[in-house]
């Protein structure tokens, strides 16, 4: 009787199929293969001859295809500042537009390099001392009294990192639009306890420089973005990179994409240029906005001693383990270089300078996640 | 969020076949209300919540809920909170009953002005569709729940769709 009025009332395993064959159907999203040839923007300077160039391409169209990364822009500067730059792939999954060379992205916690150099500069005019103790800045907080700016430019303070708070990962995540107040993500951090005594141990926490951030506009009266411009990149002439959304996106800053089901119930979550929930959350530890050859430019001028003074920039080269101030010992083919990598979602970026050269490669993509440091293997050994 | 269109063409496709097929089962009494905690669903983050079971027949129940949710770790408590309502319906003749719901998440988020350097509290409605087991005797006692509740967004300038979950425990009477 009951099938007289849904003759056709699927079965059980109909109704899973059914759901499967939506789930798939609507997942699946197929980026095209990218041939060297016909996606790649490169600048013809003196430094890469032609065989290596098209080398290089090649590896960056092979690592773009292997890792299903709609995009990639690669600098290589060397010694003298002269440098090759070149933009493989598409600014989005759709594949409607070519990713150039001038196109800006989210470098993520590269920007921790920017912003200890900022720091840096504002110990070198007497703003801000090495040693200082938070609780000069942040005198209501006792947990964090005897912690010092040096302890946060190396990671050794013991103060929670905010991105291991699930809850604020949800949030950005449900409300892209989401504006966090970095001094309350600050307090949320300083109000716990601290992972160890400052300067015993040292773990990477993005609150560190996110109060590193503060600290600058506390002292200069400035918002952070301005003070990065006013510091940083007007007298360094870097006048595509800038922290956004403190400061506008600019009309050239592409989306990111994060290949990963969990956040957004499809194989891609995008990470738009409006979207701000990611972004604020970073702050100063990772909201900055460059191409990748801006970053080599900032990377090659901070270690040729055209920022910082040579006594500054030797301080922030003392490593404990493999981390100086907001620098990164790196080790590429075996080779000791400095620098940071970066992830935020929807974008992944690595910036090095090789001592041994003078030598500076910048990496920077619009997806996430992927093996980077391969690829940046891939690229210093084409240059040997 | 596709996918959640899917999901909902799905049960409403499949609704009244169910209950047609609930109607030859025969009725038991009903503890109607439910007290719960919850983490997930509407409620985003954990939440107390009230049910009433407004409709029970045969196999097929169909009833309303509403709550309150926050983060009560320090992180947001205080300062953001979901007030979710919905409606949901509970297929199965046993005390393991398949539960399909669709909440509303009225989540009050507080946002940052960083010109002004102030805080606004922006309304958003989030669409929490769900899909789930539910364990409730239908005299009443222990009651939980696990289920599927993506998370939409469907606001103009801040459209996602998170996956998500709907974990619950409760009292019913």
């Amino acid at each position: 009787m009951k099938h007289e009025l849904f003759p056709s009332f699927p079965s059980r395993r109909w109704h899973v199929c059914f759901m499967l064959l939506i789930t798939f159907l609507f997942s699946c999203q197929k980026l095209e293969v990218v041939e060297p040839d016909s996606c790649s923007f490169q600048s013809t300077t003196e430094i890469i001859d032609s065989s290596s160039a098209s080398e290089l391409s090649r590896i960056i169209c092979q690592t773009l295809n292997e890792e299903k990364i709609p995009g990639i822009q690669v600098s290589i500067r060397d010694s003298t500042g002269k440098s090759w730059n070149i933009a493989s792939g598409f600014s989005d999954l759709d594949q409607n537009r070519l990713l150039h060379d001038s196109d800006l992205l989210r470098i993520g916690s590269v920007t921790k390099m920017y912003t200890a150099t900022l720091i840096l500069k504002l110990i070198e005019e007497g703003s801000v001392q090495l040693d200082q103790k938070l609780s000069s800045f942040f005198p209501e907080y006792h947990t964090v009294r005897d912690v010092t700016v040096r302890n946060l430019l190396n990671h050794s303070s013991g103060i929670v990192d905010i991105f291991s708070i699930p809850a604020l990962f949800v949030s950005s995540s449900a409300f892209p639009d989401k504006f966090w107040n970095p001094h309350h993500l600050a307090e949320i951090c300083m109000e716990k306890n601290l992972e160890f005594d400052p300067g015993t141990d040292q773990s990477y926490s993005n609150t560190n420089f996110i109060l590193l951030g503060l600290i600058a506009e506390q002292v200069t009266g400035m918002k952070i973005h301005m003070v990065f411009r006013e510091r940083l990149f007007a007298p360094l002439d870097l006048e595509n990179t800038s922290l956004v959304p403190y400061a506008p996106p600019p009309p050239n800053l592409i989306s990111g994409h994060v290949r990963h089901y969990a956040l957004s119930m499809s194989e891609w979550y995008t990470f738009k240029p409006d979207h701000t929930s990611w972004s604020t959350l970073a702050y100063s530890a990772g909201a900055l906005v460059t191409n990748a050859s801006e970053l080599s430019r900032f990377v090659h001028l901070l270690f040729q001693n055209r920022i910082l003074d040579q006594e500054t920039l030797s301080s922030m080269l003392d490593f404990e383990g493999d981390r100086g101030l907001g620098i990164s010992r790196i080790s590429v083919n075996g080779r000791q270089m400095y620098g940071h990598e970066g992830e935020i979602t929807g974008f992944e970026s690595v910036a090095v300078y090789d001592p041994a050269t003078g030598t500076t490669i910048a990496i920077c993509s619009n997806k996430t996640p992927f093996d980077i440091y391969t690829l940046l293997d891939q690229i210093e050994a084409q240059l040997e | 969020m596709k996918i959640a269109f899917a999901l909902l063409g799905y049960i409403m496709f499949t609704l009244p076949v169910q209950s047609q097929m609930a109607n030859r089962d025969a009725e038991a009494p009903v503890a109607r209300n439910t007290i719960s905690a919850s983490f997930g669903g509407a409620g985003i983050y954990y939440a107390l919540n009230y049910e009433r079971l407004l409709v029970q027949h045969r196999k097929i129940g169909i009833g309303a809920s509403t709550g309150i949710g926050t983060d009560f770790s320090s992180a947001l408590f205080g300062r953001e909170f979901s007030l979710p309502v919905g409606a949901f319906i509970l297929y199965g003749k046993k005390n393991g009953r398949l539960e399909l719901g669709a909440g509303l998440a009225n989540y009050f988020l507080k946002q940052y002005d960083y010109g002004e350097d102030r805080h606004e509290t922006a309304y958003r409605a989030l669409f929490v569709p769900s899909i789930g087991y539910r364990y409730q005797k239908r005299t009443g006692g222990f009651m939980v729940k696990a289920g599927f509740s993506p998370v939409i967004n469907l606001g103009k300038a801040s459209q996602s769709a998170m996956p998500w979950f709907d974990l619950g425990i409760g009292w019913v009477f």
